[in-house]
C-alpha cells in the first residue's frame, strides 16, 4: 500500500464522516426509526418528513436493517443525542422491552408503529397498529364471495416475526366467513419479495393447474404473482388478493390484474403517529394508548379516494387538519 | 546436426546466482529447428534453473536468450509463450475439471457470434489436431479422469495448438510405464520431423542417448560438454556428469561396530509403489536411499517415517516392537521423525517464530494440562539454536526471514527436540550453502554417534557417499542394490543408479 | 555481483522494513478509531459522555463475543458463516427452555450447549470433508435459519425473566453485564491463543496444515475442538442477546456472521490464517460499533448509513497491512 492510497482512504473516511453533520437545530427533534429498507417504511418516513417540515419539527432518521440489536442501539444513540421523542417502526413485534426501559429511564417518550405487545403498552407513548389478526380477513371475504368453491393458494412473507403467519390465517378466516367452500392447496412463504413470490406462484401454477385464486400477503409479492400468471398465459383467469395498497398494487388493480388489496398506508399512519407523539410530549395526549392504524379495502371502484402511500405534501397537509385518532382497546388474537 | 540448420533458440552467456551460490555460470546453449536436444547433469548441476530461465519463470542475472530473431535479457512467461516456447512438466499444469478440448484451447476458445463459446467447433478442431499428432484421446472427457501419460499428451497438443516451436520437456517419463514412454518418444520424433525444437531433460541416460541429436552436459552450473547423440556412450556421459574431482569425497567418520537392528522391515508392499521391501537398520546407522525419480526411495521414506499409512502387505518393527503407525503422531510417539524436503510447503509454519517451529512436534513436553510454559520454550529454542549453530539466535524471529540452511536446521531442531530416535529425511541439504551442508551432516553424524538411527533420501551423489554407512539403490519399488560408501566414487554410484535402468528405448 | 557480503545484507535490510510496515498496520486501526472519536466528539459533545461510551460497549457486546470465537477459526485457516443462524438457534433454545421450565439456569445451559453442539458439528463436517469451510458453513447456515423458524413456530418467544433483569437492565458499577461478558470472552480467547497448546495448534494449522500434520498434531480433532469453542462463544452470545431483547427471535442473529468476520479481518487477522490477535478483533468490533454510534449521533440519515459504513469498512481493510 503506497502513501497516496493511504492518504486517499483517510480523506474519504473523513469526508464521509464530516459531510452529513452540518445540519442541526430546530424546535423539537424527533427520531424516526424504520425496521429496514423496505418501501413500506420508506413511504412512511417520507410522509413523516413532509409532516415534520410543515410542523417545524426536526426529524432524524434511523434504520435497523431488520436487526433487533441494531434497533436497540439506535434507541440508545437517539437518547444520547437528546431527542425529544422516538417514533419507531419496530423490527420485531415484542423485543422492545429493553428499548422501552432505556427510553423510560431517560424520560424520552417512544411511540411504536407496528410493535404491539400488551406488556409494553403502559410504558409507551402509544402504539399504532393494524389488527394483524384480521388484516387479511376482508380480502378473504371478498375473494370467498367470488369463489364459492375450488382451489386457492397463499403466499406470505418472511416467517418468524408473527405477522406473516397472522395475515394468512386471517385471510383464511375471511374465506370461511364468506361461506365459501374453497380450499387452500398450497401455503408458501416468499419473504415479502417480488421475485421469490413470482417463483413461488409459478410453482403453484405448475403443481396445481386448477388454482383459481392466489392471496399474496403484500402487494410487492402480488406483483410477482401477477407476472407469473401472465407468463403462464392465465391473466384474468385467476383472482389475486393483496395487502398494503402500495402504489404498484394500486396499479395492478387499475390494470385489472388484481382484484383487491387490503390497504394500510404507512403515509397517513406515520403522519398521525407523529402528531400523537408530539401530543404526548406537550401533554395534550394521554400516553400508553392503543390506536388502530388507518386501513381500507381498495377495489377498482374506490381507487380515487384511497389514501396513497406516496403522499404529496398537499395531501399530508390535509391529513394534519384531520381530527386525531382516538385510543381504542387493543386487538386480541382470535381464540383457536 | 548441420550448422546451417536455422536455430530455434539460442542462449548466450547466461549466469544466475541464488544467495551467493552460482547456479548457472556463463552457459551457452542452442537448439536447431527439428532437433531433439538432451540436457543432463546431477541434481544441483543447474538443469532446473536453466529450464526456468528458458521458460521465462526466472530472469537470468546476465546473458541473453535469442528466440524468433529477438534477443531478450530476460523473458517473462507471457513473452516466452508468445515467442513460441512451451514447457511440459512431468505432472503437467492443466485444469483437471475441464475437458481435453477445453484444456487444449484454453484462452483461445473458438467462439460464435456475441462471444458465445462454440463447444462443437472446439471439439472438432481438437479432434483434428489430435489426429494430426497421432493421438487418440477422448476430447470431451474431463482431464482429471485421464492418466498422467494422457495428460502429458494433452499438454503437448496444447503447445502445438499455441504454435510453439520450442518444446521443453522436464523429466517427462518419470511417472510413465514402458509402453507410455515409448509412445512419448515416437511423438517427440514426429514433432521434431515437423520442425519442432525439443529440449529433453532427464536423469534416464539411456533415454537421453537414444532420443537426442545432441546432448549438453551441465556440472556445477557450467556447461562441460556438448556431444553428438550418435557418438556418445553412457560411461562417457557419466564421467562428464560426475567430473573427475581432485579432492576425494571426505571420509565420513570412524566405522562403528555393527549394532543390533532397530528398524526391521519384512516384505513390505504398499499403494505408494513399494514392492516386497525387506530391510534392517541398526541403531546408530545412517542409511542413504537413492534411485531415479519414481524408483521408490521417497515412497520407502514415507512408509518408514509414518506419513504413508496405505499398508498392503508385510511387517515392520521398531526396537523389537511391531511398528504400524496409522497417524503421524503415532510415529512421533515411537520416536520416528519425518523431515520433508519441501520446507515451505510441508515443513515449517512460516508465520510462526523459530521457537514455535522447534517446539511444534513436542508441545506436550512444554505444557501442563494444555497450558504452555512459554519461558521454557524460549529456553529450549535458545539451546537448540546454539547446538545447531542456527542464525540468528533470536527465537522470536519468524522462520520466513531465515536462509534455507537455517530453516533446515530449525526443522532438524524440531525433530531432535521431539526426542527422535529414528530420523527420516528427504534431501537433507537441498538448496543450502556449502557451510550449512557441512554443519547439517555433522549434526546428523553426531546424532547417529549418540545412538539415533538415520534414514535419508538423496539424489546428491557426494552427500550419499559422505554421509551414509550404507547406500540402497531403489528401482521399481524394490531395493536393487546395497552399496558401501567405502571406496565408492560418484561415478560408480551414478553408474549403479543408471544400470538399474531396464527400460528399453527403441 | 553477488558477493557473500551483498547477500548477507539482504535479509538484514529486509527486516526493519517489514517491522515498520507491521507497526504502521497496527497503528492504522487505532488512527482510524481515533479519527472517528475526534470527529464525532466535535460534532456532538455528548458522544464522549460515560453513558454513551457504555452504550457503545453494550451495543457491540454480543458481536464482540461472536467475533472473539471467530478469531481463532480464522487464525486456524477456517471460517464459520453459520454463527448468525446458530446465535438465533441458541437464543431460541434459551427462551424456549425458560418458557417451558421456568428455570433461567436451564435456559442458559440450553443456549450454551446448543451453540457448542452446532459448532462441533460444523467442525466435524469441515474436518472430514474436502469442501471449503465457506461452502460447508453456508449450508449449515441456511439449515439453521430454517431450524430457527421451526423452533419459534414463526413467532417470537417472549419473556426471559431474570435473564432480562440481568442482561437487559442490569449493571454493575454502571457497566452493563453484557459488557463484562464481552471482555471476559476476549480475555479467555487471548489466554487460549497465547498460553495454551490449543491456541498454538490453531496458529500452526492455519499457517501450514501439512506441517502441522507432519508434526503429529491431530489436525481433525483440533479443528473440531476449535469450531466447538467458537460455537460455545456463539451460544453465550445467544443467551446474552436473548436476555437483552427479553425474547428469542428467529431473526436475532441476522448479519452477525458477516459483521463478525469483518471485525476479525479489520483487526488484522488475514483470511488465509496463520496469524492474528483477539485484541485486533476488539479493535474491529469497536470500529463497527463506533461508526454506527457516530453516524447516529451526528444525525446521518438512515438512507446514508449503509453506504458510509461500507466505505469505512473498506477503508479500514485497505489500511491494514498486507497479510
Amino acid at each position: 500500500m503506497n502513501i497516496t492510497r493511504r492518504a486517499l482512504a483517510v480523506l474519504a473516511l473523513g469526508t464521509a464522516i464530516l459531510a452529513p453533520s452540518l445540519s442541526q437545530a430546530a424546535e423539537k427533534t424527533i427520531a424516526f426509526m424504520r425496521g429496514g429498507p423496505d418501501p413500506y417504511y420508506q413511504y412512511g418516513m417520507n410522509a413523516a418528513q413532509a409532516a415534520a417540515d410543515k410542523l417545524g419539527v426536526n426529524l432524524i432518521t434511523y434504520s435497523a436493517n431488520n436487526d433487533p440489536t441494531q434497533e436497540l442501539a439506535n434507541v440508545q444513540d437517539a437518547i444520547t443525542k437528546g431527542v425529544d421523542g422516538i417514533l419507531i417502526y419496530a423490527v420485531s413485534l415484542s423485543s422492545e422491552k429493553a428499548a422501552i426501559a432505556q427510553a423510560k429511564k431517560a424520560g424520552v417518550p417512544i411511540f411504536f408503529q407496528y410493535g404491539y405487545d400488551p406488556s409494553i403498552l403502559a410504558d409507551s407513548a402509544g402504539i399504532m397498529q393494524i389488527d394483524l389478526y384480521r388484516f387479511g380477513e376482508p380480502v378473504g371475504e371478498a375473494i370467498g364471495k367470488l369463489l364459492p368453491e375450488g382451489e386457492y393458494a397463499t403466499i406470505t412473507g418472511k416467517l418468524g416475526r408473527g405477522d406473516a403467519e397472522a395475515f394468512v390465517q386471517s385471510f383464511k378466516n375471511g374465506i370461511a366467513k364468506s361461506g365459501s367452500k374453497a380450499v387452500s392447496v398450497a401455503d408458501l412463504a416468499a419473504d415479502w419479495d417480488r421475485q421469490k413470490a413470482m417463483d413461488a406462484a409459478s410453482q403453484i401454477l405448475a403443481a396445481h393447474p386448477n388454482v383459481k385464486a392466489i392471496y399474496a400477503a403484500n402487494d410487492d409479492m402480488a406483483v410477482g404473482v401477477a407476472i407469473a400468471i401472465e407468463r403462464a398465459g392465465k391473466t384474468g383467469e385467476i383472482l389475486i388478493g393483496g395487502n398494503n395498497g402500495a402504489p404498484y398494487g394500486v396499479e395492478l388493480i387499475e390494470k385489472g390484474q388484481m382484484t383487491l388489496t387490503g390497504s394500510n398506508p404507512p403515509s397517513i399512519a406515520s403522519v398521525h403517529a407523529l402528531r400523537l407523539l408530539l401530543g404526548v410530549i406537550d401533554g395534550s395526549v394521554k400516553p400508553g394508548q392503543f390506536y388502530y392504524a388507518p386501513s381500507q379495502v381498495i377495489t377498482k371502484d374506490n381507487l380515487a379516494d384511497a389514501a396513497p402511500w406516496d403522499a404529496k405534501p398537499e395531501m399530508v397537509a390535509k391529513w394534519l387538519e384531520e381530527p386525531l385518532p382516538q385510543g381504542a382497546a387493543p386487538p386480541v388474537p382470535p381464540s383457536e | 546436426m548441420t550448422p546451417d540448420t536455422p536455430l530455434a533458440i539460442q542462449v548466450q552467456g547466461v549466469t544466475k546466482s541464488f544467495l551467493g551460490q552460482r547456479a548457472l555460470d556463463d552457459v551457452d546453449f542452442e537448439v536447431a529447428r527439428g532437433e531433439v536436444h538432451g540436457l543432463v547433469g546431477k541434481n544441483g548441476a543447474g538443469k532446473s534453473t536453466f529450464m526456468k530461465i528458458l521458460s521465462g519463470a526466472q530472469p537470468p542475472d546476465s546473458g541473453q536468450i535469442i528466440v524468433g530473431g529477438t534477443a531478450f535479457k530476460a523473458l517473462n512467461p507471457a513473452e516466452g509463450r508468445a515467442a513460441g516456447i512451451a514447457i511440459v512438466y512431468q505432472n503437467p499444469e492443466l485444469h483437471l475439471d475441464l475437458s481435453v478440448a477445453a484444456n487444449i484451447f484454453l484462452g483461445a476458445e473458438p467462439r460464435k457470434a456475441f462471444g458465445i463459446l462454440d463447444d462443437k467447433a472446439m471439439a472438432t478442431r481438437a479432434t483434428e489436431l489430435l489426429a494430426r499428432l497421432g493421438l487418440d484421446l477422448p476430447v470431451n472427457q474431463r482431464l482429471g479422469d485421464l492418466d498422467i501419460a494422457d495428460r502429458q499428451q494433452v499438454a503437448i497438443a496444447k503447445a502445438v495448438r499455441e504454435k510453439a516451436h520450442v518444446l521443453l520437456l522436464d523429466e517427462p517419463t518419470a511417472a510413465l510405464n514402458k509402453a507410455q514412454a515409448e509412445f512419448l518418444f515416437r511423438l517427440i520424433r514426429d514433432l521434431a520431423r515437423q520442425g519442432m525444437a525439443v529440449v529433453y531433460v532427464s536423469h534416464h541416460l539411456d533415454e537421453v542417448l537414444a532420443i537426442s541429436d545432441r546432448i549438453t552436459v551441465l556440472r556445477n552450473g557450467r556447461k562441460v560438454a556438448l556431444v553428438e547423440g550418435g557418438s556418445a556412450d553412457k560411461d562417457g556421459l557419466i564421467s562428464m556428469i560426475v567430473g573427475r574431482t581432485l579432492d576425494a569425497v571426505e571420509t565420513h567418520r570412524s566405522v562403528r561396530p555393527k549394532t543390533e537392528p532397530f528398524l526391521v522391515m519384512d516384505g513390505v508392499s504398499n499403494a505408494g509403489g513399494l514392492d516386497n521391501v525387506s530391510l534392517e537398520v541398526g541403531r546408530g546407522e545412517i542409511v542413504g536411499l537413492t534411485g531415479l525419480i519414481g524408483g521408490g526411495a521417497n515412497a520407502l521414506a514415507a512408509v518408514i517415517g509414518g506419513i504413508d499409512h496405505r499398508h498392503v502387505a508385510g511387517r515392520m518393527s521398531l526396537g523389537g516392537e511391531p511398528y504400524a503407525p496409522r497417524a503421524v503422531r503415532e510415529a512421533i510417539a515411537r520416536g520416528v521423525l519425518f523431515i520433508p524436503e519441501d520446507m515451505r510447503g510441508r515443513g515449517l509454519v512460516m508465520s510462526l517464530s523459530i521457537a514455535k517451529n522447534i517446539s511444534l512436534a513436542a508441545l506436550r513436553r512444554l505444557s501442563k494440562l494444555g497450558w504452555l510454559k512459554l519461558a521454557r520454550e524460549t529456553g529450549v529454542a535458545t539451546d537448540m539454536s546454539e547446538r545447531l549453530d542456527l542464525n540468528p539466535r533470536a527465537p522470536s524471529r519468524e522462520v520466513r526471514f531465515l536462509s534455507g540452511g537455517n530453516q533446515r536446521k530449525a526443522l532438524l531442531g524440531r525433530a531432535i527436540f521431539a526426542d527422535g530416535r529414528l530420523f527420516v529425511l528427504e534431501e537433507p541439504t537441498q538448496g543450502v550453502d556449502v557451510e550449512s551442508q557441512r554443519q547439517i551432516h555433522d549434526h546428523l553424524r553426531s546424532l547417529a554417534n549418540k545412538g539415533a538411527t538415520i534414514v535419508f533420501v538423496s539424489t546428491d551423489l557426494e552427500e550419499l557417499i559422505a554421509l551414509a554407512d550404507r547406500i540402497l539403490v531403489l528401482r521399481n519399488g524394490r531395493i536393487e542394490q546395497a552399496l558401501s560408501p567405502d571406496r565408492l566414487d560418484p561415478e560408480r554410484l551414478l553408474s549403479a543408479i543408471q544400470t538399474q535402468s531396464t527400460r528399453s528405448v527403441n | 555481483m553477488s558477493s557473500p557480503a551483498a547477500t548477507a545484507a539482504k535479509p538484514a535490510s529486509r527486516k526493519p522494513g517489514a517491522l515498520r510496515g507491521q507497526d504502521l498496520g497496527r497503528y492504522t486501526l487505532l488512527i482510524v478509531l481515533l479519527l472517528i472519536v475526534v470527529v464525532t466528539a466535535i460534532g456532538n459533545p455528548r458522544f464522549l459522555s460515560v453513558n454513551n461510551l457504555l452504550n457503545i460497549l453494550f451495543q457491540v457486546s454480543a458481536l464482540g463475543i461472536v467475533a472473539s470465537g471467530q478469531t481463532i477459526l480464522l487464525i486456524a485457516g477456517g471460517l464459520d458463516l453459520s454463527v448468525g443462524a446458530a446465535l438465533s438457534v441458541a437464543g431460541l433454545a434459551t427462551a424456549l427452555t425458560i418458557m417451558h421450565t421456568g428455570s433461567v439456569a436451564l435456559g442458559i445451559l440450553a443456549g450454551v450447549v446448543a451453540g457448542t453442539v452446532i459448532g462441533a458439528i460444523n467442525g466435524m463436517l469441515v474436518a472430514t470433508n474436502r469442501a471449503t469451510p465457506f461452502i460447508i458453513t453456508l449450508g449449515t447456515m441456511t439449515f439453521l435459519q430454517g431450524v430457527a423458524i421451526l423452533m419459534s413456530g414463526g413467532s417470537p418467544i417472549n419473556g426471559t425473566g431474570a435473564l432480562f433483569d440481568v442482561f437487559g437492565l442490569g449493571d454493575f458499577l454502571r457497566v452493563p453485564w453484557p459488557v463484562y461478558a464481552m471482555f471476559l470472552a476476549i480475555l479467555v480467547m487471548f489466554l487460549i491463543l497465547r498460553f495454551t497448546t490449543l491456541g498454538r495448534y490453531a496458529f500452526a494449522i492455519g499457517g501450514n496444515e501439512e506441517a502441522a500434520r507432519l508434526s503429529g498434531i491431530p489436525v481433525r480433532r483440533i479443528k473440531i475442538a476449535l469450531y466447538a469453542l467458537s460455537g460455545l462463544f456463539v451460544g453465550v452470545a445467544g443467551v446474552i442477546l436473548t436476555g437483552v431483547l427479553d425474547s428469542g427471535l428467529p431473526s436475532m442473529g441476522t448479519g452477525y456472521e458477516l459483521r463478525a468476520i469483518a471485525a476479525v479481518v479489520i483487526g488484522g487477522t488475514p483470511l488465509i490464517g496463520g496469524r492474528g490477535t483477539v485484541l485486533g478483533t476488539l479493535g474491529g468490533v469497536l470500529l463497527l460499533g463506533l461508526v454506527s454510534n457516530s453516524m447516529n449521533l451526528l444525525g446521518v440519515g438512515a438512507n446514508f448509513q449503509s453506504a458510509v459504513l461500507g466505505l469505512i469498512i473498506t477503508a479500514a481493510v485497505l489500511l491494514q497491512k498486507k497479510a
